[in-house]
């Protein structure tokens, strides 16, 4: 394939990106709060109001928060053509997914037609609006074919999610009816939220990740070019046949898992780094979850087995989806900084000298206490959902931990902005 | 005309972002007219592709697979002897190895 002078204007302003990366923190910081008020009845069941708002907040003020931020940007850098009219698309997508999840949570707690409406209204316009943006994109041939394919699947997931939680919705109040297929579509929203959306997204993201930020080979090719289809494909057969398919979708997981620990093996150069820490965190959970979802209940403990699910979708939420996005965070903040102040640096060479080194935008060490207050978050959260009453102190772990990402991020963008005025000052003398 | 055309040779396959876009940044502020740097990369520079053009460069991609790629950058006025080199070069530029590249010296 030749490229000549083909015209790129891709990379969306970075305050872009930035906008969702900074409301994800504060909305687990908003889940600290709700779990230290709920108390111990919140760990009841799935079923719980306030647990379902606790898992919206976690799964669309975080996850799908920061993922969409993150495809606007990773999309150019790696397929080299982004979204058109990027202002105003995130202006809709963001501040419609922040209200619309803050009116979904709060419907849980306080039912009311008002917020039921409101929140299917404003969901589907950001979630709608942000897919239309990013199908005009994906519908064209970019390079770097076989993650593109999975983003296409994770999209056609995240649309299927929104169909089937505005049917829940809608049922709830009264709209449409849906008799007995009420847990079958809460299943399927469930799935396809975090198998699909979730977890299709961030395999796809890591075939191109893990080469490019940690200089590893490219994923063996019959894992980059099958996987994600298979998985979808899955997805798509456990609408019918749920008990049989699910065990499947556990097991493709764990393939990722042990190809994503190979790849990681063989990277050149073997630097300690916590995003590597994060992605090994993940792989070693998806491992683990297999042994885990394919243990027999009778030697389980009973604590532990009448929770099992619940403990499941905690594990793989906390310990594989949260962790690889907090890792990728630590990767792509500095880098996307570096890389904007970079560009500015073509016109006016000199101002290289005015960029700080990548470890200042992300400090390494602070790197690596994100990754311990997670893991011992994450233990917190296994050890609430068997002990309920130590719910206090998981609220004040998550607390700690999503402020501390918080004050990460505004760190790194605080370091771009003040440097970026260094290098416009140096422009104008 | 013999293309009259200088190529500095970088191989950034093996380095992790942001590196690659350093070094090369660093050496397109030394490159002159007479000179086109021959970068060895693992993929499409793309967010350097995009100010390029501004800041008086043209460049050239030659996708060999998916992660081996070779891109050419020169500045704009250099554009005639860079086309000049590519059509007396001989070799269907599309089908190059990356050692033929190399030996392809102005």
């Amino acid at each position: 394939m030749n490229m000549h002078g083909l015209s790129f204007n891709a990379l969306p302003p970075i305050d872009l990106p930035f906008r969702f990366f900074l409301t994800a923190p504060v909305f687990i910081i908003l889940c600290a709060f709700l779990i230290l008020f709920s108390g111990e009845t919140l760990w009841i069941s799935r079923w719980q109001p306030n647990l379902l708002a606790l898992t919206h907040g976690f799964t669309l003020g975080f996850l799908t928060m920061v993922m969409m931020g993150a495809l606007l940007q990773l999309l150019p850098v790696i397929g080299g053509v982004g979204i058109a009219k990027p202002r105003l698309i995130v202006g809709v997508c963001h501040s419609t997914l922040v209200i619309g999840t803050l009116s979904l949570m709060a419907n849980f707690i306080w039912p009311s037609a008002l917020l039921a409406i409101s929140s299917v209204i404003l969901l589907t316009c950001g979630i709608g609006v942000y897919f239309l943006a990013l199908a005009w994109v994906l519908v064209k041939k970019l390079s770097q074919g076989d993650s593109i394919i999975g983003f296409r699947l994770a999209m056609i997931a995240l649309l299927a999610v929104l169909l089937f939680g505005v049917g829940l919705l809608s049922e709830r109040i009264g709209l449409i009816s849906i008799n007995n297929m009420g847990k079958m579509l809460t299943n399927n929203h469930a799935l396809f939220g975090l198998a699909g959306w979730g977890s299709l997204l961030i395999i796809s993201v890591s075939f191109q990740v893990i080469p490019m930020f940690h200089v590893a080979p490219s994923f063996p090719k019959i894992i980059s070019r099958y996987l994600p289809s298979s998985l979808f494909l899955l997805l798509v057969l456990a609408v019918f046949k749920p008990l049989f398919i699910v065990p499947f979708i556990v097991l493709i997981h764990g393939v990722f898992a042990f190809s994503l620990l190979l790849v990681i093996s063989k990277r050149k150069r073997k630097i300690p780094d916590s995003t590597i820490r994060f992605w090994q965190l993940a792989a070693v959970t998806l491992i683990g979850l297999n042994v885990f979802y394919f243990i027999p209940n009778k030697y389980l403990s009973p604590l532990v087995s009448q929770q099992k699910t619940l403990l499941i979708t905690a594990i793989y939420l906390y310990f594989y989806l949260m962790a690889v996005i907090q890792g990728m965070l630590l990767k792509i903040l500095p880098f996307l900084s570096y890389t904007h102040l970079q560009q500015k640096c073509l016109i006016n060479f000199s101002a290289m000298q005015a960029i700080p080194h990548m470890h200042e935008f992300m400090n390494k060490k602070h790197g690596q206490w994100l990754f311990y207050l997670h893991l011992i978050t994450g233990f917190a959260l296994f050890y609430t959902l068997i002990i309920p009453s130590t719910f206090w102190l998981l609220s004040l772990l998550l607390l700690i931990e999503f402020s501390w990402l918080l004050y990460l991020m505004i760190k790194t963008m605080r370091l771009y902005f003040l440097t970026l005025t260094k290098i416009n000052s140096s422009v104008n003398e | 005309m013999q293309a009259n055309l200088t190529f500095i040779k970088v191989d950034v396959s093996g380095l992790a972002p942001p590196e690659p876009m350093t070094v090369i940044l660093n050496h397109l502020s030394k490159l002159t007219a007479q000179q086109c740097l021959l970068i060895k990369h693992r993929r499409q520079p793309f967010p350097l592709y995009e100010k390029l053009n501004d800041a008086g460069f043209s460049y050239h991609c030659v996708a060999h697979s998916q992660d081996d790629i070779t891109l050419y950058i020169f500045h704009q006025k250099t554009q005639t002897v860079f086309d000049e080199w590519l059509a007396t070069s001989g070799l269907a530029i599309s089908n190059l190895a990356t050692s033929d590249l190399v030996k392809g010296k102005g």
